[in-house]
């Protein structure tokens, strides 16, 4: 059978962190759709209909809760990532209630982080497949 | 020998008096037999003369005695007023019941009330209403004669704008020793505060912004280890593996300083928490077990059975026993590590010692400072920060606790440090 690639987004406003996330994602055979700021992701998440997000909170313009809360409103169930260069436990019980899958804090190993996001996608989609 | 001399003295002095009231007398008995002097006359002076030595002993010279002490004391008042008046420092004393009873110049000008509008006005003109309690408490621990160590706290001014302010209190005492009431010097640390705010947050967005771009470049480097891009050859691996373990290094120094701007500005105590501190230590501990056994050292510990709760922020304090189990492991290439707690009235006090290479008497006093490094070629393994201690006793000091270190050169390390069992 063909592994169909999924398509995963990213939001982030620092382009060269988007760039190695892109290469990291892609290495694990994901298909990479990128967005530098709140409106170019909710409109790319529209088109593309993404099978999930990792999304930057700390964006100039429209943040990173807000782009969650716009995508909430219309996507109660895609795993939504939090990207943070460090831990603000405000924003994480935002996001939370908004319900974030996960948090990728940007100073550890991306590569484990971005293991631990491959496998909750893949929990993600079984739990969808089944229910 | 000095009472004899004292008599002596006396003595002489009543004899010249004496002599010389007889040679007046003499005079005088000589002017009147002359028919000079009228006798009623004759009889006054010989009066005075006579009463004058038991006026003077009796009554003049106590007098004189006791002017020139109120004026030495007028002198002595009016000098520590002049230092009261020249005091930048606001000076203010009151009463038991927190009426304001002196105002001095620093005081006008760190509250903005002139002395007319503060005498008589009770202290809460300045202290901001969710601080009312606080100032009761002072007075009452003031009033039991408690010491009152230095602290630091917020007032209102005049003109309704809040500032940072260190106060220093005692008690005022009267002839009887009853305490009356209390002295407060209190000088305004705003613009200091001011500072320290400033440095956090530069520190905060300094270490933010550091981390983006350190991520990426380590991102970078293990995009090519990983081979991702495409092969690379061992020589290839070898340096950028030495790359990302220094960007590992540089991300460490980062999170230090963070750690220290938020000890410093007393951001750990923002989060306050009921904790089990043996338990805490005894995670600790597991975390280092099997690195300890693998050096072949001795992990023992004295920990209590019982669990005892104190308050303040349980990450932190894991922080402070992983860097000092950290050290004791860094530093110890034989014997043991030994893992005590011991609980006395009012602390907590955990100890970590080892057997290891100790450090050295000059280094003692700059044991807690930032970048402080000794004994660091030690060969191979993760290099430290130098920031562990400093970050351990900003830690510990936001918990009101103590920190401290015992060591002989060659032969060990001992840390302890105490935590208050009352939040």
């Amino acid at each position: 059978m063909a592994m169909v690639k999924r398509k995963i987004l990213v939001v982030d406003d620092e382009i060269d962190f988007l760039e190695m996330i892109r290469l990291r994602l892609e290495a694990n055979n994901y298909t990479v759709i990128t967005a530098i700021n709140g409106d170019e992701a909710l409109e790319k998440f529209a088109k593309e209909k993404p099978a999930a997000i990792l999304l930057d909170i700390l964006m100039p313009g429209m943040d990173g809760i807000d782009v969650l809360k716009k995508i909430r409103k219309t996507d109660t169930k895609v795993p939504v990532f939090i990207i943070t260069a460090f831990s603000n436990e405000e924003r994480f019980s935002v996001a939370n209630k908004l319900n974030a899958s996960g948090f990728i804090v940007k100073t550890s190993d991306i590569q484990k982080e971005i293991q631990s996001i491959t496998s909750a996608i893949a929990i993600a989609e079984n739990f969808k497949k089944s229910s | 020998m000095r009472k004899l001399s004292i008599a002596l003295n006396l003595l002489l002095t009543i004899l010249v008096i004496v002599f010389i009231i007889d040679i007046i007398t003499n005079i005088i008995t000589c002017l009147f037999n002359l028919g000079i002097m009228a006798e009623s006359l004759v009889d006054a002076v010989l009066v005075i003369l006579l009463a004058y030595p038991a006026l003077y002993i009796f009554i003049f010279r106590p007098m004189s005695d006791e002017v020139a002490k109120h004026q030495k004391a007028a002198k002595e008042l009016r000098r520590l007023a002049a230092i009261v008046e020249s005091s930048d420092d606001a000076i203010i004393s009151k009463t038991l019941d927190g009426e304001i009873v002196t105002w001095n110049h620093g005081a006008e000008k760190v509250y903005g009330y002139t002395q007319a509008e503060a005498i008589g006005k009770p202290i809460s003109i300045v202290v901001p209403p969710e601080k009312k309690d606080e100032t009761t408490d002072i007075l009452k621990k003031i009033a039991r004669g408690e010491p009152f160590e230095y602290f630091e706290t917020t007032r209102i001014r005049k003109d309704g704008t809040t500032i940072y302010v260190s106060l220093t209190i005692s008690p005022i005492y009267d002839e009887s020793g009853a305490i009356t009431g209390a002295s407060t010097i209190s000088r305004d640390i705003s613009e200091r505060k001011r500072i320290e705010k400033v440095k956090d947050e530069f520190i905060g967005t300094v270490s933010h912004e550091l981390r983006t771009p350190l991520s990426i470049t380590k991102e970078g480097i293990c995009l090519i280890l990983d081979k991702i891009p495409g092969a690379i050859n061992e020589e290839q691996v070898r340096i950028l593996t030495i790359s990302k373990n220094n960007i590992d290094r540089l991300a460490r120094i980062i999170n230090s300083l963070l750690d220290i701007s938020r000890a410093e500005s007393g951001k750990i105590k923002a989060r306050h928490e009921a904790f089990d501190i043996v338990s805490v230590v005894r995670q600790a501990m597991v975390i280092f077990e099997p690195k300890i056994k693998e050096k072949r050292l001795a992990l023992r510990s004295e920990l209590p059975k019982n669990s005892i709760i104190i308050h303040g922020d349980p990450d932190s304090i894991t922080q402070v026993l992983t860097n000092l189990i950290g050290n004791s492991y860094k530093f110890t290439d034989r014997g043991s590590i030994d893992i005590s707690i011991k609980e006395t009235a009012e602390n907590v006090e955990i100890s970590v010692a080892d057997t290891g290479i100790g450090i050295a008497r000059e280094n003692m006093m700059k044991l807690f400072g930032k970048f402080q490094q000794f004994g660091r070629m030690r060969g191979p393994g993760e290099k430290g920060t130098g920031l562990g201690l400093a970050i351990a006793k900003g830690i510990v000091t936001a918990h009101n606790g103590k920190i401290w270190a015992e060591s002989e050169f060659g032969k060990g390390t001992r840390m302890t440090f105490t935590l208050p069992k009352k939040a």
